[in-house]
């Protein structure tokens, strides 16, 4: 990858970061306030009324995660790019299949509690409501085309015509009857490591289940799916004045 | 120390965002499987042409507004009365009228109603002025074949009233001519009853895979052709390509969400081991009654190089009807009520337009003309005939 990308991801960083400093400082959110990044597994599912059966995939989730402390509460939010990927097939084991991986923008927000600390660890529970924005999508499948289809004679004269099994991938294109906003709730539990006052590591999982249709209501207009999302992530936490210290100084 | 002021009002901000996330409600449409009532019978209908129903996204029969207006009136009708049976069937025919897809039909299996079915495509043709009901050429073509033509039926598959039917010959010893009034080809080919269609058609494909330099053009009647089996297409067309052969596109839904459609998928013919170039004028014949597979022979040969079409505008039902449970969409039945037909795919031609409703339009228009059909001249063969030299 050229030099530049990398200059250009670090001013953007350094940007990002003197801007959320400058917000936290303005609300006095400085103090108690921590910032990392995250990145892990996701594993999604659609869950829907139709008749067909629906496959979880794999994916991943990377952010940057934002987390203010009073007492024994936190609020935390989350700002990630992850994927909510899914498949279905129209019979248990049937070669015919459609496969989306969609990547989506999500901001989670959620309040917490420690209820467990001992000397350099912290364990949480968390729960709250999240947005997303669905970025893109691929589509991969394969279909019967009954518009391509194969005949032979074989020697008992007798006719064999199938439909041939089609393969596809493509590149979703979004319409209007897409509904590319998103809402739901999450909850999830969480072990803090503390490695010094101001760093720590983080490790988390989360379960994220949508409310909201990929498809616009039309009133009764549309069939009832929502996606269900397990994450499992690890991140480093920096306390934010630490931060400022480090944008300073270029050291922790 | 912890600044209140400024907690209360993130707490705040986080009760509001989940105040708002919870207000997102799904409300999801339950119906029976086997109706008991009236409401049961139109919300099922209802629930299965919404996911069923390939063509939403073009259609302009708002479905929502459907359901609005037609759930209470169902909901008055009571399942047991004859005559709400009856007066069932003009609120289905109201519903359906301007659907896009002509293929969509409903059968009633009601006892009260098997005389009764509807076709919005077919009552829509039936107010043009230039309509004309289907019309068995093969009646009158015969006076313009040479000696020793062959006219095959088959019994055993009837579309329409009428058995299929192979009419294949020469004209003046310089056309080679076919025509078959339904598409049941490859099926009669090996049905028990078939030996007549088999022996026609391999006549046929032996004329077509050894073309005598005599012959100086084709042509291929399929019209009043209401279509069939798509199979007969390649069992029909790979004779006349040496490599696959794209001539459109088809898109099935993927899913039972209203615009859940895959990408479109090349429709194509594939070839016959024992092609031989033809390389002559291929002439098609088609009228107002030459529909769905009819249409895919209409438009394949369109894409070839050397064709030309004759005869009037196709059905418009371009849509394939596919009889299997791997399909996403397209034919159901309301238990003990009624069957209903859809397309389960649709089809765009090569040139990315989609012809359902519409037709497929031809080079050179010729109207039906009843006058000449009932003195015994088929005026669209007769134009087919002169433009081969």
């Amino acid at each position: 990858m050229p030099v530049y990308f990398f200059k250009l991801y670090k001013i953007t960083f350094y940007v990002a970061l003197n801007c959320l400093i400058l917000f936290c400082n303005s609300y006095n959110l400085l103090a108690q306030a921590k910032l990392g990044i995250t990145a892990g597994y996701s594993n999604n599912i659609l869950i829907s009324d139709n008749s067909l059966n629906e496959r979880n995939r794999d994916g991943y989730i990377v952010g940057i995660n934002y987390n203010y402390l009073f007492n024994n509460l936190f609020l935390e939010t989350n700002f990630t790019f992850i994927s909510k990927n899914f498949r279905f097939q129209k019979f248990y084991n049937s070669e015919i299949y459609q496969q989306y991986d969609n990547n989506y923008l999500q901001l989670p927000v959620s309040l917490g509690f420690y209820f467990l600390k001992a000397q350099k660890i912290k364990i949480s529970i968390s729960g709250g409501g999240f947005v997303s924005y669905w970025l893109q999508s691929h589509i991969k499948g394969v279909l019967p085309n009954v518009y391509n289809s194969i005949d032979s004679l074989n020697s008992n004269g007798n006719i064999t015509q199938y439909a041939r099994l089609t393969e596809y991938k493509v590149k979703y294109i979004f319409s209007d009857a897409d509904n590319r906003w998103g809402f739901g709730w999450n909850t999830g539990i969480g072990i803090h490591y503390l490695i010094n006052r101001n760093i720590c590591l983080a490790l988390k999982g989360q379960y994220f289940q949508s409310i909201t249709n990929n498809e616009k209501s039309k009133g009764n207009f549309q069939l009832y799916g929502y996606f269900k999302t397990f994450v499992i992530e690890s991140g480093v936490l920096i306390e934010l004045k630490h931060a400022k210290h480090f944008l300073k100084n270029g050291k922790l | 120390m912890v600044n209140f002021k400024k907690l209360f009002s993130l707490i705040s901000l986080f009760v509001f965002f989940s105040l708002i996330v919870s207000c997102y409600r799904n409300s999801a449409l339950s119906y029976s499987d086997n109706p008991q009532t009236f409401k049961d019978v139109f919300e099922n209908y209802w629930m299965k042409m919404k996911s069923n129903y390939a063509y939403w996204d073009l259609d302009t029969t708002n479905w929502a507004a459907v359901f609005n207006k037609y759930d209470p009136l169902f909901n008055n009708l009571d399942l047991n009365k004859e005559n709400d049976i009856k007066k069932s069937v003009s609120y289905f025919r109201d519903i359906s009228k301007n659907l896009l897809d002509n293929h969509y039909n409903i059968n009633f299996l009601n006892p009260v109603l098997t005389d009764s079915a509807i076709f919005p495509a077919y009552d829509r043709k039936s107010k043009l002025i230039s309509f004309h009901p289907p019309y068995p050429y093969w009646k009158i073509d015969t006076n313009y074949l040479d000696k020793g033509y062959l006219m095959a039926k088959n019994t055993d598959f009837i579309n329409n009233g009428e058995a299929l039917t192979v009419l294949c010959g020469t004209i003046k010893h310089k056309i080679l001519y076919i025509s078959f009034n339904h598409c049941s080809l490859s099926e009669s080919y090996t049905s028990p009853n078939g030996y007549y269609i088999k022996y026609a058609l391999q006549s046929y494909f032996a004329m077509l895979n050894n073309l005598s330099d005599t012959i100086k053009g084709l042509i291929i009647d399929v019209r009043s052709n209401l279509g069939g089996d798509l199979n007969d297409l390649n069992f029909f067309a790979k004779h006349f390509v040496n490599h696959q052969h794209l001539y459109g596109y088809a898109q099935y839904k993927i899913g039972e969400g209203i615009y859940s459609y895959s990408t479109w998928l090349p429709a194509l013919v594939n070839p016959n081991d024992n092609y031989n170039n033809i390389g002559k004028p291929i002439i098609v014949l088609a009228d107002n009654f030459s529909a769905s597979t009819a249409e895919a022979f209409v438009m394949f040969f369109k894409t070839l190089p050397n064709s030309l079409l004759i005869g009037e505008n196709t059905f418009g039902a371009t849509g394939a009807i596919v009889e299997d449970s791997s399909m996403n969409c397209g034919s159901f039945t309301i238990p003990d009520f009624m069957s209903v037909q859809l397309s389960s795919a649709r089809f765009k031609f090569i040139n990315n337009k989609i012809y359902e409703n519409i037709g497929f339009p031809p080079d050179v228009f010729i109207p039906f003309n009843s006058t000449s059909i009932q003195e015994g001249r088929d005026l669209v063969l007769e134009k087919a005939i002169s433009v081969i030299h």
